[in-house]
């Protein structure tokens, strides 16, 4: 139970994060250097998240930092394809 | 009871098979492709790291192949567009009406001045209200012979569609002041197409202005000529430019409407691809298939009770819908100064 609630805390966490992060997005809209700025930070925020949320669960391994970073990376670049164009 | 003991030696005949004939059920492995493996507690292979590095390799390619090819091949790649004088118009004014704005009037020396005015960023390749070498929007304007007291310029590139443009200008409190000044009577548009920045791209130059000659020439002696108000959207707008030369106003009646000029085509010149229908394509097909493995994978771990070793589909998922959401919401058609 109480590794269920630490584990919604995480998400809520990660949702919040997104959600500030996505509105400011929007708000510049307009200024695609800011976007990518917003996104980068979004991108660190998530891998960041995801190696803490491990390590406090005690399951943190190499191949879930190398995933965390690969997935925040290619997300980070599909954003910079869509915003540059 | 015999039954049941015929049924295990089914069951064990068909394993003993396998064993013989391993190559008979390894076709069925591929749907460990797109599912996870409950025997190897891993996620699907098209979820893997290294799957998810090839992805991340092909969109950087993506990246690097539309910022060189433009430079070393211009042209090839560029924006398709199907954008109309006469549906500029048409928005620009229903935007002025609905705010109880008289419509402005297609003046053709305003239209010829936008025309020379795309021309020069092509000629010069820049994209700016101010040409590198310090031609400045009114210049075009006087060049035409249009003698203004209010003079102003919107410009976009990139879009495909009209109704995109002035939206654009619309959603842009700057661009918008120009779209909605009542100072304004005339206008003239040009949509010309020809590589800049190594792009074959669309230009719409949208040129507003009040002539001095048939309103004020009527009342010179009583009524001193106003200054020249100029106005450019974007923060490099330049000084209101000095009242030292006037062309000669040779008639007093209003200027005539200008007849639209032809409508730019959807492709022209050699370009091969659209650079926004390829990101799209790549983006949206990319984001929908890793949302799928993700909930595939969600959904069958789940299901029978498979608990990985790795990072957590739902918080992938997530990231993906924060990025795609993101991407939709602050989607822009084309790009406006």
């Amino acid at each position: 139970m109480k590794e269920h609630d630490s584990h919604l805390t995480h998400y809520i966490f990660l949702v919040l994060g997104l959600i500030v992060l996505g509105g400011l997005f929007v708000l510049f809209r307009y200024n695609p250097t800011l976007q990518i700025l917003i996104g980068g930070v979004g991108t660190v925020f998530y891998i960041i998240w995801g190696i803490l949320h491990h390590a406090l669960e005690d399951r943190v391994t190499g191949l879930v930092v190398v995933e965390y970073v690969v997935f925040g990376t290619l997300a980070f670049l599909l954003m910079v394809l869509f915003v540059t164009v | 009871m015999s039954k049941d003991l015929s049924s295990k030696n089914n069951d064990k005949d068909i394993i003993l098979d396998w064993r013989r004939n391993p190559k008979s059920i390894q076709k069925y492995g591929f749907v460990y492709s797109f599912i996870p493996n409950p025997k190897e507690k891993i996620k699907a292979r098209f979820l893997s790291n290294k799957a998810l590095s090839l992805y991340t390799l092909f969109v950087f390619t993506v990246l690097i192949l539309f910022r060189f090819v433009p430079i070393y091949a211009p042209g090839i790649l560029g924006y398709a567009s199907d954008i109309h004088v006469r549906e500029l118009l048409e928005y620009t004014n229903k935007r002025r009406e609905d705010v109880g704005l008289a419509p402005l009037r297609l003046d053709e020396n305003l239209s010829s001045a936008a025309h020379l005015k795309a021309l020069d960023m092509f000629e010069k390749d820049y994209w700016a209200h101010v040409s590198p070498d310090g031609v400045q929007p009114w210049d075009f304007i006087i060049n035409v012979g249009y003698d203004y007291s209010y003079a102003g310029e919107n410009l976009a590139k990139n879009f495909q569609a009209s109704k995109e443009v002035v939206d654009a200008w619309y959603a842009s409190e700057s661009h918008k002041e120009n779209l909605l000044s009542p100072h304004y009577e005339d206008i003239g548009f040009a949509v010309v197409n020809g590589v800049l920045n190594g792009y074959e791209t669309t230009l719409v130059v949208q040129t507003f202005g009040k002539s001095r000659t048939p309103t004020y020439l009527g009342s010179v002696d009583s009524e001193p000529l106003p200054e020249r108000r100029t106005e450019v959207p974007a923060e490099e707008a330049p000084a209101t430019t000095p009242h030292d030369e006037t062309p000669a106003a040779d008639s007093l009646e209003p200027a005539p409407a200008a007849a639209p000029t032809e409508p730019s085509q959807a492709f022209s010149g050699g370009m091969i691809l659209d650079v926004r229908s390829a990101a799209t394509l790549i983006n949206f097909g990319l984001v929908t298939f890793l949302s799928i493995l993700l909930m595939f994978d969600v959904w069958y771990s789940r299901r029978k009770g498979i608990r990985k070793v790795s990072g957590h589909a739902v918080a992938h998922l997530l990231f993906l819908i924060f990025i795609f959401v993101g991407m939709w919401l602050a989607f822009s058609p084309g790009k406006i100064l």
